[in-house]
């Protein structure tokens, strides 16, 4: 099969071979001659066993011509001949035999009044269904008003309610509306700047992908270009992406990847339970608030199997060189997110397993330089630098990870 | 039927356990509604095909999400003047049985026709249908028609509108069979859901369909 997607010449071929096989299938005697045609018929052999429905409207027309036909006299017997005398004859007859005739009149009239108030019957039956005598139908109509009086009653009572959410699901939007950002810049653009260049970028998803290794159906949240998505396919990890940024989203699925729009924890959300081999969120916690995070890592555990992890990617607010860079530069950060209380978090929300790992280390040209040891009191002084390194330059990314 | 409302709803445990412990085979199946335009009586008549002449294991799922009752009747009486055990047709699916249907089927299908105007409810209910295919990376089969060759071209395995029912039965015993084809249609289905803007399930183990076809006694 060819990889041409979007035109269909690719599958044209294959339907093309098919055709063929038909035919040699034909041609060997293997599908006999008019096999399509013997089963369309046989298929309009059964509709045609449907029979004729009679409709109420053909009935009482029927029954309106019995009732008009219904109608008993002497004097609707034909008496004319067209035999000489034979006129004659027939009043003689009728007079000699007009009593016995009479008489099998009145007992016609007695059966006609008879059929007539059956048939009136059955027509005012007919006309009137709930009349039918038939408990089951009567019972499927009796349960069928009783759903639609049910959601009446509830349309009726819930009507309120359901106005006053309304409104005040409208009223949140508003104010949601009022406070959104709307920068002139592209994510994309800020996270450029934030994130580094393309080494820094991939030297990161290549740590993220450490995290994982040996898991299957990873999830990353908020995958932006879809680094991390590479990486671990080159390792031939089966992944996905989620990813709120359109630009952002269009540029990792030109990859090649699969990336899913909206929101990262709703769409864990609607995943069945124990689906994924593990789920990476990396620089998203610190852009959610408190209720958010919580539930991204509980719907996490949610979502995970056994065995499965959750790495949790996030700026070290332990390192002040950490703060410095990203302190303030991305105005979606609410808050830098302790390590430590992802950590506890996660063991709250049923994780069984919880490792931190520090990445990204500050270059050692950039911390306090140590004191040359010959100086008087060196020993101290370095001691001192060395604590404050570790407090001023300590690594810039702290990674979360949990297992199921 | 939604995509999003059933990747929301757990599989209803009795269906799901029917087609664990009595379901064997391959499982192709229809969702939506059924009536004249659904073409169900040539779906059944190509499945005939399907196990009579290649595939005698295979099972036909005809999950009825509404429709004629009285076209339900004809295919009842259909499926067993053909003497076809393993087609199973299921009035008034809900959601809970659908997800447990989706989870067992190897490809969907659908002959639906199309072409214009009062067939317009066949062609969007084969729309659906594909789109919980793409949706649940589970290979489809249906016939080109309308803007569904717009929909699936490359994604699905559409028939000409001209192709008879030996043809469909040949692709359905294709797509069963050859396991870089139904690799193939699962991934272009989940890159056309995204395109579509559709949620998706999790992605399942795609296998080929491995028992070897078995010729039936003709």
């Amino acid at each position: 099969v060819a990889d041409d997607e979007q035109g269909s010449p690719a599958y044209d071929d294959l339907l093309q071979t098919l055709r063929h096989r038909v035919e040699e299938r034909r041609r060997a005697g293997d599908y006999p001659d008019g096999l399509e045609g013997d089963l369309d018929r046989h298929f309009r052999r059964v509709q045609g066993m449907q029979g004729t429905h009679v409709t109420t409207e053909q009935l009482l027309g029927s029954i309106e011509s019995v009732r008009g036909a219904s109608h008993f006299d002497r004097s609707r017997i034909e008496g004319a001949s067209r035999l000489p005398g034979g006129e004659l004859a027939h009043r003689a007859v009728s007079k000699a035999v007009g009593r016995e005739i009479d008489g099998v009149l009145d007992q016609l009239r007695q059966f006609s009044d008879s059929v007539r108030g059956a048939l009136e019957l059955l027509t005012e039956a007919v006309d009137d269904p709930p009349r039918h005598l038939h408990p089951d139908l009567l019972g499927i109509l009796y349960a069928l008003d009783e759903q639609v009086a049910a959601i009446q009653r509830r349309l009726v009572l819930d009507d309120d309610p359901y106005r006053a959410l309304v409104a005040r699901i409208d009223e949140l939007e508003a104010r949601i509306g009022s406070r959104a950002l709307l920068p002139p810049y592209s994510t994309a653009a800020l996270r450029e700047v934030i994130e580094g260049d393309d080494e820094e970028r991939a030297a990161r998803a290549k740590a993220l992908a450490d995290q994982v290794q040996g898991g299957d159906q990873v999830l990353d949240l908020r995958c932006g270009r879809g680094e991390l998505l590479d990486v671990l396919r080159e390792r031939e990890v089966r992944a996905e992406g989620v990813e709120s940024d359109d630009e952002l989203r269009r540029e990792a699925s030109a990859k090649g990847h699969v990336v899913h729009g909206g929101d990262g924890t709703s769409y864990l959300s609607r995943l069945p339970k124990a689906s994924l081999g593990a789920i990476v969120a990396d620089r998203v916690v610190e852009q959610l608030d408190a209720a958010a995070v919580i539930e991204l890592v509980v719907a996490a555990a949610h979502g995970l199997r056994e065995g499965g992890r959750l790495v949790i990617g996030t700026p070290n607010p332990e390192s002040l060189d950490a703060r410095a860079r990203f302190g303030g530069l991305d105005p979606s950060v609410s808050a830098f997110v302790h390590p430590g209380y992802l950590q506890f978090l996660a063991l709250q929300a049923g994780f069984r397993q919880v490792e931190l790992v520090r990445i990204s280390p500050v270059p050692d040209d950039q911390g306090l330089l140590e004191i040359p040891s010959e100086l008087p009191s060196a020993d101290l002084l370095n001691t001192n630098v060395d604590r404050l390194n570790r407090v001023l330059f300590a690594h810039r990314d702290a990674l979360v990870v949990a297992t199921r | 039927m939604e995509v999003d409302r059933l990747l929301r709803t757990e599989p209803h445990e009795p269906t799901a356990n029917h087609l664990r412990s009595v379901v064997e085979g391959p499982v192709l199946l229809y969702i939506g509604p059924i009536g004249p335009s659904r073409r169900i009586d040539r779906l059944i008549e190509a499945f005939n095909i399907l196990v009579t002449h290649h595939r005698p294991d295979a099972q036909l799922i005809v999950a009825s999400t509404g429709g004629s009752a009285s076209y339900s009747r004809v295919l009842l009486r259909q499926l067993l003047e053909l003497n076809l055990s393993n087609a199973w047709l299921l009035e008034a699916a809900d959601d809970g049985q659908v997800v447990a249907l989706l989870e067992r089927a190897v490809l969907l299908v659908t002959l639906a026709d199309a072409d214009d105007g009062d067939d317009a409810e066949g062609e969007a209910d084969a729309g659906t249908l594909l789109s919980v295919a793409f949706a649940y990376g589970i290979p489809a089969v249906a016939r080109g028609v309308g803007a569904l060759s717009t929909l699936a071209s490359g994604a699905a395995l559409l028939l000409d509108p001209d192709d008879g029912i030996e043809v469909a039965a040949e692709a359905f015993l294709e797509v069963l069979t050859n396991g870089r084809l139904r690799a193939e249609l699962v991934e272009r289905g989940r890159r056309r859901a995204v395109e579509l803007d559709l949620p998706l399930a999790p992605p399942r183990r795609v296998e080929p369909v491995t028992t070897a076809p078995v010729q039936a006694a003709t």
